[in-house]
């Protein structure tokens, strides 16, 4: 949805997107809802010299639009809420992507590793590269790509009652880490989730693309993940998603 | 049968909207009045936000204009199957229509009409936003104030409402705010 209203959306896609809002009341709420983000992030400081750019471009283009910032300003002056450190708009994408339902759109890899920080805030994590310790919240699962053929292409994932985050680990072939990636995950042909660029970490089996998505959208069924690389498909993924216990 | 069209306008090609074609817009919306207003309601929101978003000056212009397209369409005994669709459709096409040049006039006539329009007027828009946040009830600037105030799972926990509903409630004290600052703003 950021990129949506942020136009980082190809067109097709805009096309489509509009036409799915246009049907689906609740979806039409939650751009609603990531705009109201956006626009209280501007009001309270929270964007980047680049984000603040983008939404100053396209989502103050007129007059209406500029009122509803004045009103996020007003909130953001009446009821301040509690005092952050440096308060990045990384954390309020993590909070938001939290409460949103499936079909949010993460725009930024790093507002996704802000979204570990921020959506956690309980949990621990070790200071190791190599090994963290799992906040209680977030559900793993690695992923090779079905070009590989393997028995464990589609990953089945079955949620806890508390998890709040599904990370996606895509592993990676090689030469794959150097270029700028972007995941685009669909459930019948309908894109539920994206981001980009995706955060990559070396493994000691190799390199993995991290995707994070709130988990409290996904509903049961199977889900595609297309990994891009400027822009061209490079790999496939698969999982499904159990029900809930 | 009265005819549809509003001929108080200039040139043959202005339409607008009749009280004729606007029931007939409703009523391919829903056969009931009231459901049927609450979608047609929906629906211009979702033109307006659809301009806006589009980066259109004029949204709300426009958004009207769709309608009265889509209207017109429907008195001319168009059969219309998904109306939000359609809509869209037509939004399209007018938002290509106009294009920059067009806009760049309507834009210049109420740039001259906002030309001394700079932070008195910004001064003026917050303190009627500041207004109409006190003209909500208590309840509505209480869950307000502490959406932003405190841990939103928590406060949907308290509440004893999903975080959906929690959000759907803040979000429509929001379209309240918007809507009392556009109604002062239509008085001045």
């Amino acid at each position: 949805m950021i990129a949506y209203l942020l136009h980082k959306m190809p067109e097709a896609e805009r096309d489509s997107f509009e036409e799915q809002y246009f049907d689906d009341s609740e979806l039409y709420d939650q751009v609603r809802e990531v705009e109201v983000e956006l626009l209280d992030a501007h009001a309270r400081g929270e964007l980047s010299a680049g984000q603040l750019e983008l939404v100053e471009k396209y989502l103050l283009a007129s007059s209406l639009q500029r009122q509803k910032l004045l009103v996020a300003r007003t909130l953001a002056r009446r009821f301040p809420g509690p005092a952050r450190r440096s308060a990045p708009w990384r954390s309020i994408a993590a909070a938001a992507a939290i409460v949103l339902l499936a079909g949010g759109v993460a725009w930024l890899a790093w507002e996704n590793a802000a979204l570990r920080r921020d959506l956690t805030r309980a949990a621990t994590k070790s200071t190791s590269k190599q090994e963290q310790q799992v906040p209680r919240q977030v559900i793993e699962a690695r992923l090779s790509p079905t070009s590989r053929g393997t028995a464990q292409s589609i990953v089945a994932v079955r949620q806890a009652a508390d998890s709040e985050i599904l990370r996606l680990d895509l592993e990676l072939d090689p030469g794959e880490e150097a270029q700028s990636l972007s995941a685009f995950i669909t459930k019948d042909g309908r894109v539920v989730w994206s981001e980009e660029p995706v955060l990559k970490e070396q493994r000691s089996f190799g390199f993995i693309a991290s995707v994070w998505i709130p988990a409290a959208g996904l509903v049961a069924g199977e889900y595609e993940i297309k990994l891009s690389a400027d822009g061209a498909p490079i790999d496939y993924y698969r999982f499904r998603i159990l029900p809930l216990k | 049968m009265a005819d549809p069209v509003d001929k108080t306008k200039k040139g043959a090609d202005r339409w607008e909207l009749s009280p004729e074609a606007l029931e007939s817009l409703l009523r391919t919306l829903n056969p009931h009045r009231e459901t049927a207003g609450h979608r047609y309601e929906v629906l211009r929101h979702k033109l307006i936000d659809f301009f806006a978003w589009s980066r259109s000056e004029v949204a709300e212009d426009l958004a009207d204009e769709t309608l009265n397209r889509l209207a017109r369409r429907l008195m001319n005994g168009e059969r219309i199957e998904n109306v939000e669709r359609y809509a869209l459709g037509i939004a399209r096409i007018l938002l290509k229509e106009v294009a920059r040049k067009r806009e760049r006039k309507i834009v210049v006539l109420r740039e001259i009409q906002l030309r001394e329009s700079g932070v008195g007027d910004e001064n003026k828009t917050l303190d009627s936003i500041e207004q109409c946040l006190d003209a909500l009830p208590e309840s509505s600037r209480d869950l307000i104030g502490r959406y932003y105030s405190k841990e939103r799972a928590g406060l949907a926990r308290e509440l004893g409402i999903s975080m959906n509903t929690l959000r759907n409630r803040a979000l429509r004290i929001r379209a309240k705010l918007y809507e009392c600052l556009r109604e002062s703003r239509d008085v001045d």
